[in-house]
């Protein structure tokens, strides 16, 4: 993966020194003399051996557009991330759960088809879209949120509890922004499993036995759709991270999607290939986190584990 | 360049802000919040790329002397920052600096040591300032005693003040620390000191930048703002929003397509300025039939450049005659810019075989995200399709434009030049600056431009330099290796409580950042 992403961007007209030379006149001494000093008069496959040698010790290198180790700046954008997906999760979940439970209401009732238009319409709709006409109708017309960033000025001075409500009230536009269309798709996967779960037949014991509709659906029903759903949400949260870039950019929030985005327009190779470390990460991580997940929603998951099939 | 103000009248010392009639007295406090789509890469204006940063370390590290703007009529005039004054040794090869004795803002005392360590690092090949070719003529800087400093050059010529005081001067007991080799690779966001305005609180990268006054400011007068926040948005729709809404006080780089839109509207209000900066297409001179000279003019002559100005600019720009400003003091005012006149250009293209039947096919090319030289690329296509040239508009990637262009690959292109203090006219015109090194990507060659040009490097007075740039104006005016298209203005956009605001040093819209206040 590191090897293909060195490549492709090796493979791409310019380098970095072509960003100082950007319209403006560089004699070709000036010239020679950056390309030198972004080490870009080495050979490529050495450069690149010596990024390898480097991150095997933990050496990321240096970001000649952040002005800062690789590392660092990794640090500062993944939090924001991680916030800014846990946030779009959130929503993602609350209103994917109640929008396919609300489309088993009356099947193929008023509801269930107001719901599914709209939830389509939302899911059709661009995110970059989304997220202006959230700006302009939450934090412009309506200022309940703010428009961008991921705190307030001076918020450094606030005590850790003031701070963190400030976080939160800053991810919460974006990330409803990029858990609104993750969510539509998640309710016509609810919508699909509680149909097929209302036609099995302990939930038709459990009707018979007098239970009323809404603990039907809610434990009974929806419990059995659970273990396709938390597969399908572990193995989104690097969609999430990555599906983030476009928020990102629309509200000035920092993260890793913008890092990655700045970081190939700049030329900065080690960023992108940073970037592409920690993305493979949070896919294994997102797996692994499936895959438990799964477990704990699934008995017999738990058992085939325990029993080491 | 124009000096253009609103809210506030110009005064020529510094720190010593006259407010206009009817704005009141400037109040003190509160954060200035300003919008950019570009964050700081490096906090060292030696290693940095990014002109965000390199404006705003120039409120931190001021140079000896500040060019300033009025720079129609004769070689710009300097503004004494970190030098009091200035004077040219008898053999008119030393220039001697004589400074104010101020202090950096942990109390050390700014020195002639620090100016000479300053001049060193600028020269350094291991630290590779792109603006290094500024400080070329300078043999040596001679701390003659500690607030005095003595420039040598090896020649005289018009530009020693301008070449002697570009770059901010930093401090040899902090930057002197970290070898020349390692400033690439080293995080100067926590040097934490500066000599200038404001100082560097805090950077969160691709969020927010934070400044805050510096209280050893050297001026008696200081800044009327606590602080300033750059809020980084690479979104200009929502910043623009931000701006109406009140969250963000002042933006740089508005396009003209918006200008009008927000110019009035909830008390926001534009301050357009020159940019040194000029668009052009370039012809590709090693390829038939772009190395006539005649066919370029007949392309130049095709192009209804004011109405691009007018339709694509609206208004805030003018058409250009040629690489030399129209706002510097080395344009010629008598030579104007070539008409539009589409039948002398079918006329000249029928001569050279081309017609309705046999027409003259070209690829324009222009950079992706630009949106102004996309639309530019559009309206060249429709213009030179009235005299049968056949235009294709092709958008790619900068870097891919650039790689193009050196390697010869196309027929034209859309570009720009910016200039910073001088006009390296060498650089794009010299027939010694071919790709793939040079910046002449044209290939434009003439004997006469190389003469004229080495002619130029030679004149010791402006005066005589004025004239040697009327002549190379002239002999590009004739060859057209560009059609040289239009000087834009760029345009500020600054909120209602904004007061104070000018922008009076070339391209620079920070440049007075400690006079602006806010009202309450």
């Amino acid at each position: 993966m590191l090897t293909a992403t060195f490549v492709l961007v090796e493979a791409a007209p310019g380098t970095a020194a072509d960003l100082l030379a950007e319209e403006r006149p560089l004699p070709p001494e000036a010239r020679a003399r950056l390309e030198a000093a972004f080490g870009l008069d080495r050979p490529p496959l050495a450069r690149y051996g010596a990024w390898i040698a480097a991150a095997a010790r933990g050496d990321l290198g240096w970001s000649t557009s952040r002005g800062r180790p690789v590392s660092q700046v990794l640090g500062a954008a993944l939090p924001a991330t991680l916030l800014l997906a846990g946030c779009g999760l959130t929503v993602q979940l609350v209103l994917g759960l109640s929008l396919g439970t609300l489309h088993v209401w009356r099947p193929r009732g008023g509801v269930d088809h107001v719901a599914s238009v709209a939830g389509l319409t939302v899911a059709s709709v661009p995110t970059f879209w989304l997220g202006l006409m959230a700006i302009l109708a939450l934090a412009y017309r309506l200022p309940l949120f703010p428009p961008s960033s991921s705190h307030s000025i001076g918020a450094e001075a606030w005590s850790p509890a003031a701070r963190a409500l400030d976080a939160v009230w800053h991810a919460a536009l974006p990330g409803a922004v990029l858990g609104v269309g993750a969510a539509a798709a998640l309710a016509r996967y609810v919508r699909a499993g509680l149909l097929r779960a209302l036609g099995e037949g302990f939930v038709r014991a459990a009707k018979a036995r007098g239970v009323p509709p809404g603990t039907l659906v809610v434990r009974h029903a929806l419990r059995a759709t659970l273990p396709p759903i938390v597969t399908l949400t572990g193995i989104s949260l690097p969609t999430l991270v990555s599906g983030s870039l476009v928020v990102e950019v629309v509200f000035g929030r920092p993260g890793m999607g913008r890092l990655a985005y700045d970081a190939v327009l700049a030329r900065d190779l080690p960023v992108v290939l940073g970037t592409v470390l920690a993305g493979t990460v949070l896919v294994v991580a997102g797996t692994l986190a499936a895959d438990l997940g799964l477990a704990w929603a699934d008995p017999r998951a738990r058992a085939a584990v325990a029993g080491g099939g | 360049m124009a000096v253009v103000a609103l809210g506030c009248g110009r005064s020529d010392a510094p720190g010593n802000p006259a407010p206009a009639a009817g704005q009141g007295a400037p109040q003190r406090g509160g954060t200035l919040v300003v919008g950019a789509i570009t964050d700081a890469d490096a906090w060292n204006e030696y290693v940095s790329q990014q002109t965000t940063a390199i404006n705003l370390l120039r409120r931190i590290y001021l140079r000896l002397a500040q060019e300033q703007g009025d720079t129609k009529d004769h070689p710009p005039s300097f503004q004494p920052l970190l030098a009091n004054t200035w004077s040219f040794g008898g053999d008119g090869l030393t220039l001697t600096f004589r400074l104010r004795g101020g202090a950096w803002s942990d109390g050390t005392p700014i020195t002639a040591n620090d100016v000479r360590f300053t001049w060193k690092a600028q020269t350094s090949p291991e630290v590779a300032w792109p603006g290094a070719s500024s400080k070329e003529r300078i043999k040596d800087v001679r701390a003659v005693d500690a607030t005095t400093v003595e420039f040598v050059f090896d020649r005289a010529y018009p530009e020693m003040l301008a070449d002697a005081v570009e770059g901010g001067i930093v401090p040899e007991h902090v930057f002197g620390k970290v070898p020349f080799k390692d400033w690439r690779t080293h995080d100067w966001s926590t040097a934490g000191i500066g000599s200038g305005p404001f100082l560097l609180s805090s950077w969160k990268p691709g969020e927010e930048i934070a400044l805050v006054r510096n209280p050893r400011y050297l001026d008696p007068v200081r800044p009327y703002v606590d602080g300033v926040v750059v809020r980084v948005v690479p979104d200009m729709g929502n910043l623009q929003t931000q701006l109406l809404s009140g969250s963000v006080d002042l933006i740089d780089g508005v396009s003209p397509a918006d200008a009008k839109r927000l110019d009035g509207a909830r008390g926001a209000s534009l301050i357009p300025y020159d940019n040194p900066m000029f668009d052009y297409i370039g012809w590709n001179g090693a390829k038939p039939p772009f190395d006539d000279p005649a066919v370029r003019r007949a392309l130049t002559l095709a192009i209804d450049r004011e109405a691009v100005v007018d339709d694509l600019l609206f208004g805030y720009g003018r058409v250009s005659a040629g690489p030399l400003l129209s706002s510097w003091w080395p344009a010629d005012a008598t030579l104007k810019p070539w008409p539009y006149d589409p039948q002398e250009a079918e006329r000249i293209l029928t001569q050279k075989g081309y017609g309705r039947d046999h027409p003259l096919k070209l690829e324009l090319m222009s950079n992706a995200g630009n949106r102004l030289r996309e639309a530019v690329a559009v309206k060249v296509q429709e213009q030179l399709a009235k005299v049968g040239v056949a235009a294709t508009p092709r958008t790619v990637e900068m870097r891919a434009l650039r790689e193009a262009s050196a390697s010869g690959r196309y027929d034209a292109y859309i570009g720009g030049w910016r200039f910073s203090g001088k006009l390296d006219l060498k650089s794009i015109f010299g027939s010694g600056s071919l790709p793939p090194g040079g910046s002449n990507v044209v290939a434009y060659r003439s004997p006469e431009t190389d003469r004229l040009i080495g002619a130029l490097g030679t004149a010791t007075d402006w005066r005589g330099a004025k004239s040697a740039y009327a002549q190379i104006a002239r002999q590009l005016h004739s060859d057209q290796p560009y059609t040289f298209l239009y000087e834009a203005e760029r345009l500020v956009a600054i909120g209602p409580r904004v007061r104070g605001a000018v922008v009076d040093v070339p391209a620079d819209p920070f440049a007075r950042l400690e006079r602006i206040w806010l009202a309450r």
